[in-house]
């Protein structure tokens, strides 16, 4: 490989390494698992680069990133036909421990219930709390993202929160008898 | 937003999104890979075609030249200004500008047969190429517009 293709492959891999996990977050809890997210992020990447072309190829900032992977999963649902069967798949694979996140440095029951809390959210408000909370985004830019208003965005967040907090008492209660 | 939600925020915050599978950010990277060595490729294509859209040009700028019955009033070209070099050649041509664009979504070419009956879907990209020289004799500009597609080809895993 010459050395600017080793220098512009260097640079992406390097952003790869920095946001494919979050990249890689979204496209999970907008497929039915793991294979047809990496499918999803590798048909955004080459997109991305189509884009970037006329900037001197240099690797995308992520609003971008988001915005295009969110088009290729709109793509992949319209093409593979399995929406309908998202949410179906999302407590299966919960059994399968194929889930979206790790507990981390919390081992606690609760982060285990939050984790699964998270993933069976509705796909409206679990893009947004997965580009504010992991993908780091403000909310102007999820606004563009989405093509809501800033306030919308805010208000959806808000509004996952609570359903999430909803939730997790819900199941509380349940379990405490 | 009450504690309570802010609270619940941090909690989030705690939990981390999985990696990309080892599999998968070795397709991803060999998928940069090949990205990237194309467009050295495209690049190393188009300064050999820009030569010879200088010679082409060249050609065109001297029958121009002709036709406009400007060949009398250029100077007799001197020793030191390459007398050498016999009138349409590309003497005295210099590029000026040079355009690339690449259309921002590709279509989908659908899915063809690799080595090994690897299956790969091709994604074909439209660009647009403009290159400006200029006859630094007579002054006259001349702009090529080209255009083709080029195609990236992508290993498929799952259907």
């Amino acid at each position: 490989m010459a050395k600017s293709a080793q220098h512009l492959a260097k640079t992406w891999k390097e952003w790869l390494s920095t946001n494919g996990s979050k990249l890689l977050l979204y496209a999970r809890q907008r497929t039915s698992n793991l294979e047809d997210a990496e499918d999803l992020l590798q048909d955004a990447l080459i997109r991305l680069w189509g884009y970037q072309a006329e900037r001197n190829y240099r690797p995308p900032d992520l609003p971008l990133a988001y915005s295009v992977l969110r088009l290729c999963a709109m793509d992949h649902g319209r093409k593979t036909g399995r929406r309908e069967r998202k949410h179906r798949k999302i407590v299966e694979f919960n059994a399968y421990d194929d889930h979206w996140l790790d507990h981390g440095a919390e081992e606690d029951e609760e982060a285990e219930l939050l984790r699964g809390a998270v993933e069976e959210l509705s796909e409206k408000l679990r893009e947004v709390i997965v580009m504010k909370v992991w993908g780091g985004l403000t909310f102007a830019q999820i606004a563009e993202i989405l093509k809501i208003s800033q306030n919308t965005a805010a208000s959806r967040y808000r509004y996952a929160l609570e359903q999430l907090e909803k939730r997790l008492n819900h199941i509380k209660e349940a379990r405490n008898g | 937003m009450g504690d309570s939600l802010h609270d619940l925020e941090s909690r989030l915050e705690r939990l981390v999104p999985r990696g990309i599978s080892n599999h998968g950010r070795e397709r991803l990277e060999e998928q940069i890979d090949d990205l990237a060595d194309a467009v050295t490729q495209r690049k190393a294509g188009g300064r050999i075609k820009k030569l010879a859209g200088v010679a082409a040009l060249a050609a065109v700028l001297a029958a121009v030249a002709v036709i406009a019955g400007l060949q009398q009033s250029r100077p007799k070209p001197t020793a030191s200004e390459g007398a050498d070099a016999p009138a349409g050649t590309d003497a005295g041509i210099e590029p000026i500008d040079y355009l690339r664009v690449v259309a921002e979504s590709p279509s989908d070419g659908g899915y063809v047969q690799g080595e090994g009956n690897q299956p790969f879907r091709t994604w074909i990209y439209p660009v647009r190429e403009e290159e400006t020289v200029v006859d630094q004799q007579t002054g006259w500009e001349v702009t090529i517009v080209s255009e083709h597609e080029e195609k990236i080809l992508t290993p498929v895993t799952r259907f």
